[in-house]
């Protein structure tokens, strides 16, 4: 055979096999984009097996980029500007500045059916950083409003740092707790979030919802199991809460792995209440039931310093 | 250019491109996590990647004679023996009756915490159908090899649990089994006679006689820290480092916490529990454990499988020295992992790594520790010591930093006699008022195991 018709051969031969390494090459990328669609598709059927109806939730999550901080001193100008308000009667401590208790001279008398910005609307005049603030609700059990602080328009969820908690007697506002994150920083890279299929398949793996259930509210915000220290920096990840037939609220990090956060709102308060130092008639039965994880905990210290 | 060049080129593209192809198809690799495995990432502490083998070592050898009951006298021959044990194979496994065996010429090996009955594959040599059948459940602390002189064989290995109450019997096959075990049963030189102890909760063999010991002055260096947050945490550029009020330094993100001590011996983690699962079982709770640890090369010293604590899911491995355990304090010579669910929970170690010996043999003094007969006699007429609380007797270490209070890099270590009561190890020598040597030091505040 001549050179140049073996050269045609290769030529024809090389160009099969490039063709099918190419084709090779695409379906490989193509496999691992369709395995994120295909992982949320079957996350969906199983939840619509169940009958659980995610018609509501967001359709996909953006990155987001995780946050840290630490609980800031109340300076002396937000002392001033506490004080240039009428009606408010603020005690800080200042061995301890990070924390405000201010005790309103007059008592705003609230309205069953009064939301957030209603509430807001009225104590607003007493409070510093108000804006900073996101209603969460009323609790009955223990009397007080909570309101958690944002950041971003994101709400940091159950942080002992970053917390307005007004305190209710007979309906009307007498006084209220504060604490808050100062040097808010975010994370220069953001991070993949689990998208909301995931997240509610998370609830549905672990048994939190069943069939027939609705979820009716879905939102990122920010949460930290470690709240540690008083003083140290406190990481925190985004964080779904999603809201189960109008009441039940989970919450499920938002990282690849999606995990189930066990939040506990009454036990939230208590300690808060005690870090504060504010003494309940109320509360006397549910301080006693924390005694015990608080005096476990405050063993433990004591073992590592030995 | 004619058309011969034009094919030339052609094909040299072509073959280019497949070789391309070829190469971008092997390097291909989806980006989903990109941050746990990460190659170069170094993770480790420093120390070494131990199996169960190395890690479950019995606490004693006890020789059950007509004479009396003998123990060898150097850990350095107990190793040895042990070692020879473990190449013998055992088989035919069956349920036995309860208790353990009494007035028999027998062999007994004393484990320092109950095992369940799967590590026996990895302590022994069990052969492979039994393997398949299935080990009957249950776990064992003593192992009993029942001799029958007369037919120079043993009849019978048993494996009774910590409270007699869980007994498992086996046959053992192996051609100089029986001759090793006699011949240590009559060559007592390398031996010292021991006595018994027992309550309702267990049963200790310790040193008749006094024994005589020596101190040791070693040096300690820390372990980075580095390689030890690379390894539990997610993601280390998301962790922070802060000081805490109470003095110690604290790295934490948003679902686990370390916590290193103030002087930087010894560290805690622990971590946020999410959702719900069942729980490890015993056998998972080491392999675990032990897999977590191994993962960054955390054994630094000598660390033997100490405590199985089944109710809150903890084991603990105990920092050994010369053949007997460091006992306090304990967040200097103790590994302690707990589970919770599935998941890990706490993780408390020391932080550094014994360098080096510090002083010459000469240097080190003898220290007489009491005679078993005698501690034994005191922890009876000690109104604070409730018998049926004693859970084990033992000779151990104790660390003591040669300045007090500060940064310390050396460390006497001081035997003792030590008696463990609700979990705690409590140095019983000013009970015992006869070590001058450590007359004065401070009482010893353990920490819980």
């Amino acid at each position: 055979m001549q050179w140049g018709q073996i050269k045609t051969l290769f030529i024809l031969s090389f160009l099969i096999l490039d063709l099918f390494l190419l084709q090779q090459f695409l379906t490989k990328t193509d496999d691992t984009e369709l395995e994120q669609l295909d992982e949320n598709t079957s996350a969906a059927e199983q939840l619509s097996l169940e009958n659980i109806d995610i018609s509501d939730i967001p359709e996909e999550q953006p990155p987001m980029a995780f946050i840290n901080g630490r609980r800031a001193d109340f300076t002396e100008e937000d002392l001033k500007a506490l004080e240039a308000m009428e009606g408010v009667d603020p005690q800080l401590d200042t061995q301890n500045p990070n924390s405000l208790y201010v005790k309103l001279k007059e008592p705003i008398p609230i309205g069953e059916e009064d939301d957030g910005e209603a509430i807001m609307a009225k104590a607003e005049d007493y409070v510093i950083y108000d804006d900073q603030y996101s209603y969460w609700g009323k609790n009955d059990e223990h009397d007080v409003i909570l309101f958690f602080q944002k950041s971003n328009n994101s709400t940091i969820y159950f942080n002992e740092s970053g917390l307005l908690m007004f305190l209710v007697e007979n309906g009307e506002i007498t006084g209220y707790y504060q604490t808050r994150l100062g040097d808010i920083e975010k994370e220069s890279e953001k991070s993949e979030l689990l998208q909301p299929v995931q997240a509610v398949y998370q609830l549905y793996d672990n048994g939190e919802i069943s069939s027939e259930d609705k979820i009716t509210d879905m939102i990122v915000g920010y949460h930290s199991q470690i709240q540690g220290d008083s003083n140290g920096i406190q990481v925190f990840a985004p964080t779904w809460k999603i809201t189960v037939n109008n009441e039940d609220i989970h919450f499920v990090t938002a990282t690849t792995e999606g995990r189930v956060v066990e939040v506990n709102e009454n036990e939230f308060i208590t300690k808060a209440l005690q870090s504060a130092g504010i003494e309940r008639t109320q509360d006397v039965n549910q301080a006693e039931s924390v005694q015990e994880p608080e005096s476990e905990s405050a063993q433990e210290t004591e073992n590592n310093n030995e | 250019m004619n058309f011969e060049t034009l094919k030339s080129i052609i094909l040299f593209i072509l073959i280019m491109l497949s070789l391309f192809l070829t190469v971008a198809l092997w390097n291909y690799q989806p980006n989903h996590d990109r941050v746990e495995d990460d190659m170069g990432v170094n993770t480790d502490v420093g120390g070494l990647e131990q199996t169960m083998t190395d890690i479950i070592q019995p606490s004693n050898i006890v020789f059950h004679t007509s004479t009396g009951d003998y123990g060898f006298k150097k850990s350095q021959d107990e190793a040895l023996f042990y070692q020879q044990m473990q190449n013998w194979t055992l088989y035919n496994f069956e349920p036995a009756k309860n208790g353990f065996p009494e007035g028999e010429v027998m062999s007994e090996v004393v484990f320092p915490t109950g095992l369940p009955i799967q590590t026996l594959s990895s302590i022994f040599t069990v052969s492979e159908e039994e393997q398949e059948i299935g080990l009957p459940a249950g776990n064992f602390k003593h192992i009993f090899f029942i001799m029958d002189e007369s037919k120079e064989s043993i009849t019978e290995v048993r494996f009774v649990s910590k409270d007699g109450e869980n007994a498992i019997r086996a046959q053992v096959q192996a051609t100089d089994a029986f001759a090793n075990l006699i011949s240590q049963h009559q060559s007592l030189e390398n031996k010292q006679a021991l006595i018994k102890y027992e309550n309702k909760n267990t049963r200790i063999f310790i040193p008749k006689n006094e024994v005589i010991m020596t101190d040791h002055f070693i040096s300690v260096t820390p372990l980075e820290v580095e390689p030890l947050l690379h390894a539990l945490f997610d993601d280390v550029s998301r962790v922070k480092k802060s000081k805490r009020s109470d003095g110690t330094t604290s790295f934490s993100d948003y679902d686990s916490e370390m916590i290193i001590a103030e002087d930087g011996k010894s560290m805690r983690l622990e971590r946020a529990l999410f959702g719900k699962g069942t729980f490890l079982n015993n056998y998972e709770l080491i392999s675990e454990s032990m897999a977590m640890v191994n993962n960054h090369k955390g054994w630094t010293d000598d660390y033997y499988l100490f405590d199985l604590d089944t109710s809150n899911h903890q084991v603990s491995y105990r920092m050994d020295y010369d053949g007997y355990p460091v006992l306090s304090p304990s967040r200097l010579s103790e590994i302690t992992v707990q589970y919770r669910q599935e998941e890990l929970y706490r993780y408390k170690r020391p932080l550094y790594d014994i360098k080096k010996v510090y002083a010459q043999e000469e240097d080190e003094r003898k220290i007489v520790l009491d005679s078993g007969e005698s501690v034994l006699e005191v922890l009876e007429n000690t109104p604070s010591i409730n018998q049926e609380k004693i859970q084990d007797i033992s000779i151990g270490y104790r660390l003591i930093p040669s300045n007090p209070g500060k940064q310390n890099i050396f460390y006497t270590l001081m035997p003792a006699w030590y008696v463990k009561q609700n979990g705690k190890w409590e140095n019983i020598s000013e009970k015992l008022e006869t070590i001058p040597l450590t007359k004065g030091a401070d009482q010893d505040a353990m920490g819980a195991n």
